[in-house]
């Protein structure tokens, strides 16, 4: 939570820290797209905030007029540090094109279908050994327990750590995602050791390569020449933050769900094939990632006057609760077979590792409701939200029922 | 010579009701236009960002490339049986990249 003053009123004031936001942003969004469909505020140096689906579809796709140099909101407008691609800050969610399309080149083939489906049986028992440690629990915390440590343990294998640095790599996680709005100089005391355990394995990579991604990266050649180190770095810091408390979040959403919704429980209980469209439904309803665009020059959109570096906030979870994009938008139907909806974001930066999100996400909710195939919520008012850019429910005490 | 002969005759046979079994089924079962041409499916390369969403809907239809973009099995023609699956990728595909058009 940032020392914002509340906001009162979210169309010429908004903020995605503010505590009504963070609790229950949908009646907020349904009410801007009635009366302020591109919501300002002067917060953060300025910024504007689509809440439609043609808004978000159409800036998404607009790479002439906005830039994704940065895509995090910082405290101010952005900085000489905001610096645009070649290599900047995390290529490819950093760049415009043309560079974004060598840069996207480079990873897909990572992420792509068929590596990612290789990786089912690894997760699968991942999965089922944390709910072994959390056997016999009545009460069992779905977000720290189970939902925290499935991400950062899928990819701490994909990029060949060892399987013992698991501790050590939560924390350096924890440091990343924590640490990511600290200002500059922090960050490089606190990323310090995450630097110097990376640089580590990068050069462990170097000596003896395997099958995995790090030697991936460093097997990749920009034209004809291998990926600077700092690219290689980049990436991996990119692949951590991005596919972290994202997959994290939605998982979560997922659980939290089905804890006060036991007819879609039962649903999945008894239908194991409805999962994969029950996945989208709850990709839709709860996507968790909103990522931000700056703007290119002084322009005009729909009547706003956007100055250069002005922020914009592209609520991909706003875009799939339109009703004029979904019918009955506001209402979860567990198999709703006609499902565009944009969680993954639209256009050339559509989320690179959403093969994997929907894997884990797949594999994490059939082991969970295999294990306990009836739960409820604990403490419904004990249920904490992220703020910020990825919502996710944290803290998810779950009442384990017979 | 003549029992060899009839059997020549009739593997050709064979063959020939294959072929014929194969165009009727095209006949029978390929979903013509009004003005009697093909539907075929199709995806936009140029549009298509790799959502997924195709290939994992319709697997009979779609592939994936080694990037992950979505690519059309075979020839694309839909039949009477592909026809609803193909129109319900193509309503799931956020970034719209998927065409159902007549064949010329």
């Amino acid at each position: 939570m940032t020392d914002n003053p509340l906001v009162q009123d979210f169309a010429t004031d908004w903020d995605h820290s503010d505590p009504q936001w963070v609790a229950d942003p949908y009646p907020i969004w349904e009410d801007l797209r009635q009366r302020c469909p591109v919501a300002h505020t002067d917060r953060y140096g300025g910024g504007w905030f689509p809440a439609t689906h043609a808004g978000v579809s159409e800036i998404a796709k607009d790479t002439t007029n906005f830039t994704s140099r940065n895509v995090v909101i910082g405290n101010g407008r952005p900085t000489e540090l905001d610096l645009p691609a070649p290599i900047g800050v995390a290529p490819p969610i950093t760049s415009d094109p043309p560079f974004h399309a060598i840069a996207r080149r480079l990873i897909l083939p990572a992420f792509a279908p068929g590596p990612i489906n290789a990786l089912e049986p690894m997760i699968r028992e991942l999965c089922s050994k944390l709910l072994d440690t959390m056997a016999g629990e009545d009460v069992v915390n779905a977000g720290t327990q189970y939902a925290q440590y499935i991400p950062p343990s899928v990819i701490r294998g994909m990029l060949g750590f060892p399987e013992e640095d698991i501790e050590q790599f939560l924390e350096f996680v924890h440091i990343i995602l924590e640490g990511i709005d600290h200002p500059e100089e922090e960050r490089i005391i606190e990323f310090e050791p995450v630097e110097k355990y990376f640089v580590a394995q990068i050069e462990e990579h170097m000596d003896s390569p395997r099958d995995d991604l790090t030697s991936y990266l460093l097997n990749a050649e920009l034209d004809g020449q291998n990926l600077a180190l700092e690219h290689v770095f980049g990436t991996m810091v990119l692949i951590l933050v991005a596919g972290i408390d994202t997959t994290w979040s939605a998982i979560g959403s997922a659980i939290w769900h089905l804890a006060h919704n036991p007819e879609d429980l039962a649903r999945l209980v008894n239908e194991p094939d409805l999962m994969p469209v029950a996945i989208e439904e709850f990709l839709r309803f709860y996507a968790p990632v909103t990522m931000a665009r700056l703007v290119k020059h002084d322009m005009e959109y729909q009547g706003c006057p956007m100055k250069e570096d002005d922020w914009i906030l592209l609520g991909f979870p706003a875009a799939n609760r339109d009703p004029v994009a979904f019918k009955d938008a506001d209402k979860f139907i567990i198999d709703r077979a006609e499902n565009r909806h944009v969680a993954f974001g639209l256009g050339i930066h559509r989320c690179a590792g959403s093969n994997l999100a929907r894997l884990e996400m797949r594999v994490a909710l059939e082991e969970f409701i295999k294990r306990y195939p009836r739960f409820e919520l604990a403490d419904s008012k004990a249920v904490t939200w992220a703020p910020g850019q990825i919502r996710g429910p944290r803290n998810l005490p779950i009442r384990i029922l017979q | 010579m003549a029992v060899l002969g009839q059997g020549c005759d009739r593997v050709l046979f064979r063959r020939e009701l294959q072929v014929i079994h194969h165009i009727s089924y095209w006949v029978v079962r390929s979903v013509r236009t009004s003005k009697g041409g093909a539907v075929k499916v199709r995806i936009d390369p140029e549009i298509c960002q790799g959502q997924g969403r195709c290939f994992s809907i319709a697997p009979q239809i779609f592939d994936f490339d080694e990037l992950g973009n979505g690519v059309v099995l075979g020839d694309g023609l839909l039949t009477s049986e592909t026809i609803e699956l193909a129109r319900l990728a193509q309503a799931n595909c956020p970034e719209h990249a998927v065409f159902i058009e007549d064949s010329p």
